[in-house]
């Protein structure tokens, strides 16, 4: 029988069967490793906790949280007409509770490379005020802890066994009920997916010490609901509600307010309604039952039941920052960069016209700012900005002056010889001149400012960039600067804002609390989230993470708060002793407090005692 | 010529050998199927307790009657609802009604939970002192109770498999037979319930609902392991669509702080009526 089937072709045929026969083998075994698959349309079901996640919560409602003693100050002291104001009408659900939040009816789309077809990504729709979320497939690690926070955090995914786990960190400071039950920046946030036919069920575990005394545990189901309508609103555009109100106005509630509406509603206990640990189990019921029956009233909370040592052990949770050998880089915007060195924050702008540096850094670690400057660009130094005369931000000027070449002075050639046409400028408030000046031992020439000015704001323009050079009086020292990069939209705060300790009040450099508010005020009023309070103009802190506006006024908002609290205790006769017994900073002790090291708790409650008793002329 | 050569000798090997086959499964006993115990992946057994994180002023304290708030409920459910009288309840030593099946998982408890024999889970509750017979397989038999008198169990019959994990066939993985990937959840169908309320203040389920369970667990970064047992309740007779909820335990080292306590009705709180009130609205306000 004739046959145009070589005997070749025939050999070409089998391997091709063999091949076809061993990859339908395989593909079973791959599909089995991949046992989930979140993407889809679903409808949320809120058959628990309706009341919280539709109409919201009461105010002091608390039942079913760990919350701490922090935690409630927290929340107790929030006052619902702050979400009036421009910078907080924006903001969108964060991640601690976005998922769980009213009618979240999701859309959650994979994302594949283009390339090799595997998963990059899951993206979520849906959330309230479009807190739209990408949760990374593809093995990325987290981003450095001084990388920018948003509202939905950065997440990432694997799978194992039959569950999708994802880890989100770096969120902002948020909350896990809508009457302010917070959640701090430092939380750390583990999903548990988990499918069932057609239902999607979420275990969400909350590690926030700061604010818990054991991790929240919260589970969401959703309903496959293909062509589901999702809510993909445009995000919110912030109005006037209410004009005429000073700048620096925080609206908050005094310390020790009782929130006991929602308790007296539904004649419960107050302590009852104010969450803790013990309130979760069932070894609560019989103590709940004899105050329902006002058999008792002490309050004598019950052990907690945990089954770990400590309920927090193994999270990894970011805390003040290390001093660290090695100068961290992040990029902020193309040309400007943030460098992490020895715990202090340096901006370096690079370009055309070569490097400018705001902030140099300590001396010792001078050699290494200096060359992770270099790997950035070889470009001559033409300026340093000192935004105060404190070691982190002078300490380093001296080489990078050096390495900036020799000095030609201007001298002759216009009205202030002391300036530089060649070499590098060094840039500083006029008290900071003077307070390097009068130091002992008197500082190299190389280390003083070249160039100073006691306006308001002194302008520059390098590499192809206007910047601002802003005064803020009285407020970390007398001399300190702010300096604005107009092109980049990105602000370089100093030591004004640092966001891993309160800040240093310098009262002996005429450094006062006004005087910072005053000056995070000003950023504020100048920084525009690009949407939904995220992103937009940058800050970049003396300390801490990269900040965007909501971050500042968080940090504002706390400072404005702790002022009002001190005050009052001044005004009512309290003593310093009095105002710290009183946990005028419990609520942030979290976040911000240290109990040693350079600048205290103690310290900052010390300075900002003494600045209310000379305001309303308490007590010293 | 050679390949169908081939292909005679293999059927003829088969001819020859399948008489043998035959006797060799005659005399030889089957090997047993594999029994649930050893084919778990999950370890739902020991001690847990709820962690009550969610509807917490539904199931630590009694709700105000027609506060009916996240049940979709329909115009019956409704109704029944409302004459609720848990005095009545009491003196017709309907205290279990709200420890049933459906609404058990949700009571602030301890759970026990042990393999009875190879193909069953007991689930021992401390509140209310009740027991589960989650059996793997045939549905058992009808209790002592139903059979003698009629009268159903709280806690219905149970019927529990290992959830099944199908694997999706497509392409080339048709051409040979999908491994299912091992089963990391169990599945729970119960039924024959005797009518019960689904929260203490007397939100009702009916005789003919069905309830699906799953349970998972989780281990989670800080080592501590939690059972997660997502809830759905079908009941036509008072209920607009299923009711699922998903009710949260962590692990005890031991059985140390298990109290056993008798069925219980605990008066509603005097709280006033919601408003907004009663029911379920699928269309809730945003923000």
């Amino acid at each position: 029988m004739p046959t145009d089937i070589s005997p070749t072709m025939s050999a070409r045929l089998g391997c091709r069967q063999l091949f076809c026969l061993l990859a339908a083998v395989l593909l079973p075994a791959q599909l089995a490793s991949a046992q989930i698959d979140i993407s889809g349309e679903w409808g949320s079901r809120l058959h628990e906790d309706l009341g919280y996640r539709g109409t919201g919560p009461a105010l002091g409602e608390y039942v079913g949280l760990p919350l701490n003693d922090a935690g409630r100050q927290k929340a107790s002291s929030w006052d619902a007409s702050i979400l009036s104001s421009v910078e907080e009408q924006t903001k969108p659900h964060p991640g601690q509770y976005a998922m769980r939040g009213p009618g979240t009816n999701l859309r959650i789309t994979k994302e594949f490379d283009p390339f090799n077809g595997a998963l990059v990504a899951y993206t979520i729709a849906g959330t309230y005020g479009r807190a739209d979320r990408t949760i990374w497939m593809d093995g990325r690690a987290h981003p450095s802890e001084f990388a920018e926070h948003f509202w939905q955090g950065f997440s990432t995914g694997r799978v194992e066994r039959n569950k999708l786990i994802v880890t989100t960190t770096h969120m902002k400071a948020g909350w896990v009920l809508r009457n302010y039950a917070p959640s701090s920046n430092k939380a750390v946030m583990t999903e548990y997916f988990v499918r069932h036919g057609d239902m999607l069920t979420m275990t969400t575990v909350l590690d926030d010490p700061v604010y818990f005394e054991e991790p929240l545990v919260r589970t969401q189901t959703w309903v496959f609901s293909p062509n589901l309508g999702v809510d993909t609103r445009r995000f919110f555009e912030a109005v006037e509600e209410i004009s005429g109100r000073a700048a620096d106005y925080v609206p908050h509630n005094p310390l020790g307010t009782r929130q006991d509406g929602f308790a007296k509603d539904l004649a419960l206990p107050f302590e009852a309604t104010q969450g803790g640990s013990h309130t979760l189990y069932p070894d609560y019921l019989p103590r709940l039952r004899q105050l329902i029956a006002g058999q008792t009233s002490a309050l004598s909370p019950s052990p907690i039941p945990g089954t770990v040592a400590s309920p927090f052990a193994g999270v990894v949770i970011r805390g003040a920052i290390p001093v660290n050998d090695e100068v961290e880089t992040l990029q902020v915007r193309p040309g400007l960069f943030m460098l992490v060195v020895a715990g202090s924050n340096v901006t370096v702008q690079i370009g055309k016209d070569g490097v400018l540096v705001v902030d140099a850094g300590i001396a010792a670690a001078s050699d290494k700012l200096l060359r992770a400057i270099r790997r950035l660009s070889d470009g001559p130094i033409r300026f340093v900005i000192n935004t105060h005369f404190h070691e982190e931000a002078t300490g380093g000027t001296t080489a990078l002056v050096k390495a900036g070449g020799p000095r030609t002075p201007a001298g002759g050639y216009g009205p202030f010889p002391s300036t530089v046409a060649n070499g590098t400028s060094v840039v500083a408030h006029d008290n900071v001149n003077m307070r390097l000046g009068s130091a002992v031992p008197k500082p190299t020439e190389d280390a003083l400012p070249t160039s100073t000015f006691s306006e308001a704001r002194k302008d520059m323009y390098v590499n192809g960039e206007p910047i601002e050079v802003w005064s803020a009086p009285a407020a970390h020292t007398d001399g300190d600067s702010v300096v604005y990069f107009r092109k980049s939209d990105v602000v370089s705060a100093g030591g004004l804002l640092d966001t891993s300790r309160y800040p240093v009040i310098d009262t002996a450099a005429g450094g006062s609390l006004q005087g910072i508010i005053a000056g995070l005020t000003k950023i504020i009023e100048i920084t525009i989230p690009e949407r939904n309070a995220i992103g937009g103009t940058l800050v970049i802190p003396g300390r801490g993470f990269i900040c965007n506006e909501m971050d500042v006024v968080e940090y504002r908002n706390m400072l404005v708060i702790v002022r009002d609290r001190v005050q009052d205790l001044v005004r009512k006769g309290s003593t310093l002793q009095q105002v710290k017994a009183a946990g005028v900073t419990l609520d942030y002790d979290g976040v911000y407090g240290e109990t040693s090291g350079p600048w205290t708790t103690d310290m900052f409650i010390d300075a900002v005692y003494r600045e209310a008793s000379a305001r309303v002329g308490g007590r010293p | 010529m050679k390949a169908s050569s081939s292909c005679v000798v293999v059927l003829l090997w088969f001819a020859a050998a399948a008489p043998m086959l035959a006797q060799q499964r005659t005399t030889a006993a089957l090997p047993a199927a594999p029994t649930a115990k050893a084919t778990a992946n999950a370890d739902l057994t020991g001690n847990w307790v709820s962690f009550v994180t969610e509807d917490w002023r539904f199931r630590m304290v009694t709700a105000p009657k027609g506060d009916y708030t996240s049940v979709p409920l329909n115009a019956e459910g409704l109704r029944v609802a409302e004459t609720w009288d848990w005095q009545k309840d009491l003196a017709a030593g309907l205290q279990c009604k709200a420890y049933g099946a459906a609404n058990l998982m949700r009571m602030p408890t301890r759970l026990r939970i042990s393999w009875q024999g190879d193909n069953a889970l007991k689930v021992e509750t401390d509140a209310g002192t009740q027991v589960r017979v989650l059996s793997f397989g045939a549905r058992p038999a009808l209790t002592r109770a139903v059979a003698t008198r009629g009268v159903r169990p709280w806690q219905g019959t149970s019927v529990a498999e290992w959830e099944s994990t199908s694997v999706p066939a497509s392409g080339l993985a048709i051409l040979a037979i999908p491994k299912a990937p091992p089963s990391y959840a169990m599945k729970v169908v119960t039924t024959g319930m005797r009518a019960g309320y689904l929260r203490t203040n007397g939100v009702p389920y009916s005789e003919n609902a069905v309830v699906t369970e799953y349970f998972d667990t989780l281990t989670h970064t800080n080592g501590q392991e939690w059972l997660v047992v997502t809830t759905v309740v079908d009941d036509p007779t008072y209920l607009q669509q299923p009711f699922i909820t998903t009710s949260h335990f962590k692990r005890e080292a031991d059985g140390a702080r298990w109290r056993p306590t008798p069925c219980e009705i605990v008066p509603p709180t005097r709280g006033p009526r919601p408003v907004p009130p009663t029911g379920y609205r699928p269309q809730q306000p945003r923000g």
